[in-house]
């Protein structure tokens, strides 16, 4: 799910994300064109417009499709770009019903298409180039480095990415993955992703309450042979509350952060408490390791 | 989106599943006239979307003027659920047998969950403690019809189903995937499913959730929903499209995103202080500052605000504008502006100065200081 240059991108509902397309060309990536299913929207940005990716795919390979259609109409984007054969699907589209997501993921998991989202801001790698919604032009932001980050929530991530350049440490690659409850990558499988990237040296997981990604993410911590940071938000939030972020929810005692800490305590992972300790506690971690091996793996 | 049981039933029977008979009772009186009608009753507090523990809020009543006495200790009682406004009186219906079934969206399995146990209700989780397998689990792919034979096959396997008549269960399942998809559930349960002398299965008590993303394509549905319970401030935010609860302590809070919320209000908590307030003004921060900020300055125990702005897509700049106004006027409620990111040197040199207004550059120094602002500077109103 790595973007990496030469990359060629389709997008699905160009006039919803013209500003992050727009950027993206900007800042080199090869948008090839828009697929538009059900319009005869002109072209944008003098972009070649196709009625399916089934088109797209005719004349060259597509790598990334990315969809900022509106979630009703999500499911046939996905479909589409699934079934017309692109290689990996972002869709940064949030609040798309659930139901269309099962129904998606099963039609992607045939097809070994691997998606990421739905509300994902996309992946960013430093220097290189982004697919989705982010703001790539803050190159303050967004300096090369060996820190993967993966992150739940948008505004965490951006922090952390913040955080992470500024104290010389750098980002190798940002992934978002998305607010949705259900997702398609999921926070095990972006850190594995993560360790098998080449600039990579450590991994830091932005969380928060709600649901089981965190918990779910140990097992994969605990193979890790890099160092992988945690810091998940949302202590004592009142139990039913959906809290901003669709899938920020505790429900029947489950998705609260004692449960989260407590699942990945045994694998490793460095919990941070507070997020301003992250930078210092990965790059001790770096240190330390390269003093010697770990005494795992 | 959380339904009564009354709402859920109706659809259940819509689609064949047997339910008893009952109607919804606001008053004692009225949980008489119901229970002189059906004669052995259950009188029910109505919870929406809350697992039902054991017989929390449940009377059985074998006249009427029992079922009127569990309707008056049960009618406006407080909960920790809520207060009680609603009760089912329901046919009391004798069960030799209680079975679990749910459909539910898995997200880790990325896929729709049939799920069975042989010990339904208040057994139920005594049989998991001892053997999790008890719990039967069969993975659904959305696209297709409901295959039955999948289904049939692990009843089969299922332990403790000896006597039980696995066709008729089966078809209870498929009648409830049926419930599952058509409503677009993130969770539909029949627990406990009661099983009756004659062989009849009966949905004594169950539970739906429906996926608020959905509410789209579903505007009939939506409107049988249970509000979310909400204080007036709350409702308030609610129609601004803003997301607030309300916490009680004396620190306000907003921030634009809602990780960088949450993570502002954990900070608070470790620095010793007490969130009043999660409010979270949207990440690209297009909502109106001032109404945001009147809804923290309208809760009476705040004492400081932190205001923590990360500027990406919008910069912080341009956030910030109208903060310093909104502020006038009251300088007993200091505000801290945490403002990083894009824009953040012109963010900070138009809030600096302002009456009432502290900058800082970091969530740390920001939450330390509205912490100490809270302690002293503030007079109680």
């Amino acid at each position: 799910m790595i973007y990496e240059r030469g990359h060629r991108v389709a997008v699905y509902g160009l006039q919803h994300g013209e500003a992050h397309v727009r950027l993206m060309v900007e800042r080199g990536v090869d948008v090839a064109g828009a697929v538009e299913l059900a319009s005869y929207e002109r072209a944008r940005l003098g972009l070649p417009v196709w009625h399916s990716m089934r088109e797209a795919t005719a004349q060259g390979p597509v790598d990334f499709a990315i969809i900022y259609a509106p979630a009703p109409a999500v499911r046939s984007a996905a479909l589409d770009a699934i079934e017309g054969g692109a290689r990996r699907l972002v869709i940064v589209t949030s609040r798309v019903p659930q139901h269309d997501v099962l129904h998606l993921l099963a039609a992607a998991h045939e097809c070994k298409v691997e998606v990421l989202g739905p509300g994902s801001p996309g992946v960013l790698v430093p220097g290189v180039g982004f697919v989705g919604a982010l703001p790539a032009d803050m190159e303050a932001m967004f300096k090369p480095g060996v820190v993967a980050v993966v992150s739940r929530s948008l505004s965490l991530g951006m922090l952390a990415c913040q955080l992470l350049s500024g104290s010389g440490l750098g980002i190798s690659v940002f992934i978002g993955l998305g607010d949705n409850p259900v997702l398609g990558l999921s926070l095990a499988r972006a850190i594995e992703t993560c360790e098998s990237h080449e600039a990579t040296l450590a991994i830091a997981c932005l969380g928060i309450v709600g649901g089981a990604q965190e918990e779910n993410a140990a097992a994969t911590i605990t193979r890790m042979r890099m160092p992988v940071a945690v810091y998940i938000a949302g202590n004592k939030v009142p139990e039913e509350r959906r809290i901003g972020h669709l899938g920020a929810i505790v429900r029947d005692g489950l998705g609260g952060i004692a449960r989260k800490r407590a699942a990945l305590k045994p694998s490793g992972a460095l919990l941070v408490d507070r997020l301003g300790d992250l930078p210092e506690i990965l790059e001790r971690a770096l240190s330390s390791q390269s003093r010697g091996p770990r005494r795992r793996g | 989106m959380n339904f009564e049981e009354p709402a859920i039933k109706q659809r259940l029977k819509e689609l064949g599943i047997l339910v008893p008979e009952g109607e919804v009772a606001t008053h004692p009186l009225e949980a008489v006239r119901i229970a002189r009608r059906l004669g052995r009753s259950v009188v029910k507090a109505q919870f929406a979307g809350i697992r039902r523990r054991t017989f929390e809020g449940i009377g059985f009543a074998p006249d009427a003027e029992t079922a009127g006495r569990h309707a008056a200790r049960l009618c406006g009682l407080e909960t920790p659920h809520g207060r009680v406004e609603r009760l089912l009186v329901e046919k009391w219906v004798e069960s030799k047998r209680e079975l679990y079934l749910a459909i539910a969206t898995c997200p880790t399995r990325q896929t729709a969950m049939l799920m069975f146990c042989a010990a339904g209700g208040r057994a139920l989780e005594g049989a998991l403690r001892e053997d999790g397998a008890a719990m039967l689990r069969i993975p659904i792919d959305i696209r297709m019809p409901f295959d039955r034979l999948p289904v049939l096959r692990g009843l089969a396997r299922t332990k403790g189903v000896a006597g039980l008549d696995l066709e008729a269960i089966a078809d209870t399942l498929h009648r409830l995937y049926q419930a599952y998809f058509e409503n677009d559930c993130e969770l539909i349960e029949i627990d406990p499913l009661g099983v009756t002398a004659e062989g009849d299965l009966v949905a004594l008590n169950c539970r739906m959730r429906v996926d608020p993303a959905a509410a789209f394509r579903k505007p009939g549905l939506t409107l049988k929903a249970v509000p979310q319970s909400r204080t007036p401030l709350e409702r308030r935010a609610h129609q601004l499209g803003l997301d607030f609860i309300e916490l009680g302590g004396s620190i306000g809070l907003m921030a634009n995103g809602s990780g960088l919320a949450l993570a502002t209000m954990d900070m608070i908590r470790q620095q010793g202080g007490e969130p009043a307030n999660f409010l979270d003004i949207g990440f690209d921060g297009r909502s109106d500052p001032r109404s945001a900020l009147d809804l923290v300055k309208a809760q009476a125990n705040v004492r400081s605000i932190v205001c923590n702005l990360f500027g990406t897509v919008t910069g912080a700049d341009r956030m910030v504008q109208g903060l310093a106004a909104a502020m006038a006027g009251d300088r007993m409620r200091p505000l801290v502006a945490i403002v990083q990111g894009r824009g953040e040197v012109a963010a900070a040199h138009s809030l600096r100065g302002q009456p009432g207004i502290h900058v800082c550059d970091t969530i740390e120094a920001g939450v330390e200081r509205a912490i100490a602002l809270a302690g002293s500077e503030a007079t109680p109103l």
